[in-house]
């Protein structure tokens, strides 16, 4: 590796917010669209990505029986827009402050990072996710370039 | 480049959290140690670092500040070696930082009103120093 900014490419995929429960997809928060999905055309279709999550915070509740937030994340993708079918990886549920790391090898076009939030009554978790893909192309070319 | 987790190293510096005006340092909250500052020893003296710096929300007029510092010596950053553009708006910053002292801090500071935010910092895995060459 020359140089680490000219082989990589960041797109976070999820900006940091402190959320409730619920499903939060890939680029739908923050000033991102809604689009729930990411194009691998617009980022020269990666061959491998590390999906980097941190969780900064997940509240506790004192209350009986001291319900926890949790955090669990999964990596959709499909062939076509709009039709992400096929589970890639589920992660373990997390609810410590800490972080989780995979190697996501790309097969298809369109990607989700798909993250629950749950909890049992209005508990909030705090968690960021980041991508970062290499530059090496894969499709007809053949070749990286 | 043939493995891309083999070749990278990954730490979150500062953990994404809704934070209140003060000044945070790498690794000074979460779980991680407080000692606010990190020793490039621990990982392999990496070349280069990108440094992802990623706001999600500010509060009215919040801001946060970015520094990278350094040092020779274990508490003692005396250099500041960058100084991102203040962020006032969701959005990213990546620097590619190169250093070249062994203790580096990335200090943030929010002023005005609460901002969560969080620093992840991603490394080369190629040495320096006496060595002379990857391993």
């Amino acid at each position: 590796m020359r140089d680490l900014a000219e082989n990589l490419g960041i797109l976070v995929s999820h900006r940091p917010l402190e959320v409730p429960a619920g499903t939060y997809n890939t680029r739908a928060n923050g000033a991102h669209n809604t689009a729930g999905e990411i194009d691998l055309a617009d980022y020269h279709y990666p061959r491998k990505m590390l999906v980097i999550i941190t969780l900064g915070a997940a509240d506790q509740s004192q209350m009986f029986p001291f319900p926890q937030a949790t955090l669990q994340a999964r990596i959709y993708s499909g062939t076509a827009s709009g039709a992400l079918v096929n589970l890639d990886k589920t992660f373990p549920v997390f609810f410590t402050p800490g972080e989780q790391i995979y190697e996501y090898e790309t097969v298809r076009r369109y990607v989700n990072i798909e993250c629950i939030v749950t909890n049992v009554i209005s508990l909030y978790v705090d968690f960021a996710v980041v991508l970062v893909t290499d530059h090496a192309r894969y499709g007809s070319m053949g070749s990286d370039d | 480049m043939r493995d891309l987790a083999e070749n990278l190293g990954v730490l979150d510096a500062i953990r994404p959290v809704d934070s209140g005006v003060a000044e945070y340092n790498a690794r000074s909250n979460g779980d991680h140690a407080t000692v606010d500052e990190i020793d490039l020893a621990d990982y392999h003296y990496p070349r280069k670092i990108m440094v992802i710096v990623s706001v999600g929300e500010l509060s009215a007029g919040g801001t946060l500040d970015i520094d990278i510092e350094s040092g020779d010596t274990t508490a003692a950053l005396t250099n500041t070696d960058a100084s991102l553009d203040q962020m006032i708006a969701a959005g990213v910053q990546v620097y590619e930082y190169k250093p070249t002292r062994r203790f580096i801090n990335v200090e943030a500071v929010v002023a005005v009103d609460n901002v969560t935010y969080s620093v992840t910092l991603v490394m080369d895995h190629a040495r320096f120093g006496n060595m002379g060459s990857d391993d």
